[in-house]
C-alpha cells in the first residue's frame, strides 16, 4: 500500500467531514480492525500516544493491558483470557511425522494372527480409493502387528513391547484409537493436524493458543518448535515453516523454531565486537523509524516487527540460560537416556521441552519424522520406538514429578493411520503399510485429560472405526477446551469468514476424555 | 396442563398435533413462535425430548431415562462457584501493582469470581518478599501463585498466608525451608503445593496434613521421603 499514490484516496473528498477508518477505501479490513483497537486504546487511555506502537503501550501499561482494559471491549481484539478457568496452562506435542501404525502401537487386533496372508475383505475396505502405492496390487494380504502387547500397569492396558518404557506410565496416558483425518498423503494431513486446514495459510494450534491466551513469559516465545534427529532416515517428508505459521494472525504468534547446535535461534547473539548496549541503542532507533513507519501506513505487521525485535533482545538473555543444561542434576540423564545431552535428538528435544515448560511456554511441538514405513516396516519401527521410548517415558514421568503434568498436556501421534493389509511383499519376518486416514491412534496425557483410559474402537481389521469416532476437528476443539478456550468462539475474521481452528465444518469437545 | 383459548396443549401421542410442540417449531420470525420476546429458542436436544415425550403419552410422571429415543440432555449448570471476589472494582489498583511490582495478576478466565494468577515467570527474579508484602490488597484475589523460580523465602510465605482463596502454590526452587511451610496451614482452599527443589523435609511437610483440601504434594528433589509403595 502506497499512501501517495494517486488513486489511494485517504482523504475526506471521498468520506465526509470526518471519515472513520471504516470509510476509507483500499484498506483490508484486517488493517481496519487493528486500527481501530489502537484508536480505541488510545481513546480510553486519553493520552496522545499516536506515534507509539503496541510494543511502546506495552511498555507503558507494564504489560497489563488486557487488564486495565477489561471494562472496555474492543471489537475484534483477542480475548486474551480463556473463556472458563482452564485445567491446562501449557502442552507439548510429541508429533510423530510420518505415521507410525497404529497396529503395532496403539491399537492391538491378536486375533489378526490368525490371518497371516488371508486377503483383507473386500467389504472392509469398501470400494474407497487408495494411493497409488497400492491401488496396483492384485492382493491385499492381511499383516498381523510382528510385535505382541503386554497388559501393564494398574488400568492393565495392552501395551506394545516396542514401548517398554512408555508402558511404565500407561496408567497417565489416555489412548485414542477412533482419530480420522481427510486427507491420505502426508503433507496435506500434517498440514491438517497442525493448523486445521489442509491448505496452507491457516494459523498453527500454538499460534492460536498464542492469540487467544497470551504469553505466560514475555521473556520467552509463547509457542515453540523444534525438529529432531533421526535414528534412521527413510521416506523422511520435508517439514516447512508454513505447520507452525501463524497464518492471518499476527506474525508474532508463529512459532520460533529452535535448532540444535551450539545457536539454538539464528541471528540471535551480537555480532563479535558489538556490545549489548550497541545493540539496545540500534534496536531502540530502529524501532523508532518502524513507528514513524506505521504512524504513516498503520500497518499492524509493522508493530509485530517491532516486537519481535523487542522479543529477540529479551531472548539474548532467557535463551542461553534455557539450553544450558549444566544444572540439570544426574537423575535427569539417567531418566532421560545419555542421548540427552546430545543436542538435536528427541531424548535432548523432550527434556527441552520440560524445561520450556516450566518457564512458562505455552506450546512446544517437537517433530520426529521417518516412520512413514511403507516397507521393511518391522526393522523400521523398531529402531524409531528404541529413539523415542524413553525419552518420553522419561518426559511424562519428569513432568509428573515436578508437579506439572497437572497443568501440562502431552499428546503423541501421527497425522493418520497405516493399512493391515501389507504393501508390497508380505513375509513371516517383513511387510510395509500404506497411508490410512479412516483411524489411527493417538495419547493424551495430564492437562486434564482423563489418565488410564482407551477411547474409541476399530473394527477387527484396524480399517474402520465402530465406537466413538473422532475426528481431528474433534481433538483441536477437546486440546482448546483444556486450555479453557471454546472453539466456537475463539476466531479471527479474514476473508469474510470467522475463522476457527476447528473451521466450518461441525466440531466437538469429547467430554469422554476430560477428568 | 390447564391449555389456553385454542384447546389443550398437548395431544398425547401426537407431537405434530400439539400446540405446545408446533410453538417451539415454527418459523421464529412468526409471531406466535415461542419462547417468545426474541428469547432464546429450544435446542435440538430440547425440542427432541418434548417430541419423544410427547409421542410416548405425555405422561406427568414418566422419567426422560426411561423414554426411548431421548437425548441425554447436557446437566443444567449449577450455580457458578465462587472462588474470589469480583476482581473488576480493583481493575486499576491490579494494574498498577502490576506495574510496579514487574509481576503478573491475571484473570483465571472471563469468569469474574474465578480469581486471579500471580503470574512471575516473565522476571522471576523481581519477585521476593517485599513485593508479595505489597499485595496485601488484592490478597483474597489470588487463587493461583506461580512463583517457581523466585526470590522469595519463609518471611514471604507469611503475606501467602493472607492469600485466604489460595489454590495453588507452585514454590518450585525457592529459599523456602520447613521452617516456613508450617505458616501456610491457615489456608484452608490450598489444594496443591509444589516444594520441588527447595530445603524441605519431613518435618516440615508434616504441618501440611492439617489442610483437609489439599491433595497433591509435590517433594521431587527435596529431602522428603518418597512416598512408600501403595
Amino acid at each position: 500500500m502506497n499512501p501517495s499514490s494517486p488513486d489511494h484516496h485517504l482523504c475526506s473528498d471521498h468520506c465526509g467531514e470526518n471519515p472513520t477508518v471504516w470509510d476509507l477505501p483500499h484498506v483490508p479490513l484486517g488493517l481496519k480492525r487493528e486500527w481501530l483497537d489502537l484508536e480505541t486504546r488510545r481513546h480510553f487511555l486519553g493520552q496522545g500516544v499516536k506515534a507509539l506502537g503496541w510494543a511502546g503501550l506495552a511498555t507503558l501499561l507494564g504489560r497489563s493491558a488486557p487488564n486495565l482494559l477489561a471494562h472496555a471491549p474492543i471489537p475484534g481484539a483477542p480475548a486474551m483470557l480463556p473463556h472458563y478457568a482452564p485445567k491446562a496452562k501449557r502442552a507439548i506435542y510429541l508429533f510423530m511425522a510420518g505415521s507410525p501404525s497404529q497396529i503395532e502401537t496403539w491399537d492391538d487386533k491378536p486375533a489378526l494372527a490368525d490371518l497371516f496372508d488371508k486377503d483383507l475383505p473386500e467389504s472392509v475396505r469398501g470400494g474407497q480409493t487408495l494411493t497409488g502405492m497400492t491401488a496396483s496390487q492384485t492382493r491385499f494380504p492381511i499383516a498381523p502387528s510382528l510385535y505382541k502387547f503386554v497388559r501393564q500397569g494398574k488400568a492393565g492396558r495392552f501395551v506394545s513391547e516396542l514401548f517398554p518404557y512408555t508402558a511404565k506410565v500407561s496408567d497417565e496416558l489416555c489412548v485414542i484409537k477412533s482419530l480420522h483425518t481427510d486427507a491420505i498423503n502426508h503433507e496435506p494431513a500434517i498440514l491438517q493436524l497442525t493448523t486445521g486446514n489442509m491448505f496452507p495459510g491457516k494459523p498453527s494450534i500454538g499460534s492460536w493458543l498464542s492469540y487467544g491466551l497470551g504469553a505466560m513469559n514475555a521473556e520467552l516465545p509463547t509457542f515453540v518448535v523444534m525438529t529432531s534427529k533421526m535414528p534412521h532416515r527413510t521416506n523422511v517428508q520435508a517439514l516447512s515453516n508454513r505447520l507452525w505459521s501463524s497464518g492471518f494472525l499476527s506474525p508474532e504468534h508463529a512459532a520460533v523454531a529452535l535448532r540444535s547446535g551450539s545457536d539454538p535461534v539464528l541471528y540471535l547473539n551480537n555480532p563479535k565486537g558489538v556490545a549489548s548496549d550497541v545493540r539496545r541503542a540500534m534496536i531502540d532507533g530502529v524501532n523508532d523509524l518502524n513507528r514513524q513507519l506505521f504512524e504513516r501506513v498503520g500497518d499492524p505487521e509493522i508493530n509485530a516487527r517491532i516486537s519481535q525485535y523487542e522479543m529477540a533482545f529479551r531472548m539474548q538473555t532467557s535463551v542461553p540460560e534455557l539450553t544450558d543444561f549444566s544444572n540439570e542434576p544426574q537423575s535427569t540423564w539417567d531418566l532421560y537416556g545419555p542421548k540427552a545431552k546430545e543436542p538435536g535428538t528427541f531424548a535432548y528435544n523432550c527434556l527441552m521441552a520440560r524445561r520450556l515448560a516450566e518457564r512458562g511456554v505455552r506450546f512446544t511441538q517437537i517433530f520426529l519424522r521417518s516412520w512413514d514405513q511403507h516397507s521393511r516396516l518391522p526393522t523400521n519401527i523398531k529402531l524409531m520406538a528404541e529413539d523415542s521410548d524413553q525419552p518420553t517415558y522419561a518426559l511424562v514421568t519428569d513432568l509428573k514429578r515436578r508437579g506439572l503434568l497437572d497443568d501440562t498436556v502431552v499428546i503423541w501421534g501421527g497425522e493418520f493411520g497405516r493399512t493391515v493389509y501389507s504393501q508390497g511383499a508380505l513375509t513371516p519376518d517383513n511387510y510395509g503399510r500404506d497411508h490410512h486416514p479412516r483411524c489411527f491412534s493417538m495419547w493424551m496425557a495430564g492437562g486434564g485429560v482423563k489418565p488410564g483410559i482407551s477411547y474409541g474402537e476399530t473394527d477387527d481389521f484396524s480399517y474402520n472405526i465402530v465406537k466413538n469416532p473422532m475426528h481431528i476437528r474433534d481433538l483441536h476443539a477437546t486440546i482448546l477446551h483444556l486450555f479453557g478456550l471454546d472453539h466456537n468462539k475463539l476466531s479471527f475474521k479474514f476473508q469474510g469468514l470467522d475463522q476457527k481452528l476447528t473451521g466450518v465444518l461441525p466440531s466437538k469437545v469429547i467430554n469422554d476424555l476430560l477428568a | 396442563m390447564r391449555g389456553g383459548e385454542g384447546g389443550g396443549v398437548v395431544k398425547a401421542g401426537a407431537p405434530k398435533a400439539s400446540e405446545l410442540f408446533i410453538r417451539v417449531t415454527m418459523d421464529p420470525t412468526d409471531e406466535e413462535f415461542m419462547p417468545a420476546d426474541s428469547k432464546p429458542p429450544l435446542t435440538p436436544d430440547e425440542v427432541k425430548v418434548l417430541e419423544v415425550w410427547i409421542a410416548a403419552g405425555a405422561s406427568e410422571t414418566a422419567l426422560l431415562s426411561s423414554i426411548k429415543g431421548a437425548p441425554a440432555l447436557a446437566a443444567p449448570q449449577g450455580p457458578t462457584v465462587v472462588l474470589a471476589p469480583d476482581w473488576h472494582p480493583r481493575a486499576l489498583q491490579i494494574a498498577q501493582l502490576e506495574k510496579t511490582l514487574g509481576l503478573r495478576l491475571v484473570p483465571r478466565s472471563h469468569v469474574p469470581t474465578d480469581g486471579l494468577v500471580l503470574r512471575t515467570a516473565s522476571s522471576p527474579g523481581r519477585c521476593d518478599d517485599a513485593a508479595l508484602a505489597q499485595l496485601a490488597a488484592v490478597a483474597d484475589l489470588i487463587v493461583e501463585a506461580e512463583l517457581a523460580r523466585t526470590q522469595i523465602t519463609d518471611a514471604g510465605l507469611t503475606s501467602i498466608a493472607a492469600f485466604a482463596n489460595l489454590r495453588t502454590l507452585d514454590l518450585t526452587r525457592t529459599a523456602v525451608t520447613s521452617a516456613g511451610v508450617g505458616k501456610l496451614v491457615v489456608l484452608q482452599k490450598l489444594q496443591a503445593i509444589n516444594l520441588t527443589s527447595t530445603a524441605v523435609d519431613d518435618a516440615g511437610v508434616a504441618p501440611l496434613s492439617s489442610v483437609a483440601s489439599l491433595k497433591n504434594v509435590w517433594t521431587f528433589d527435596t529431602k522428603v521421603s518418597p512416598p512408600g509403595p501403595p
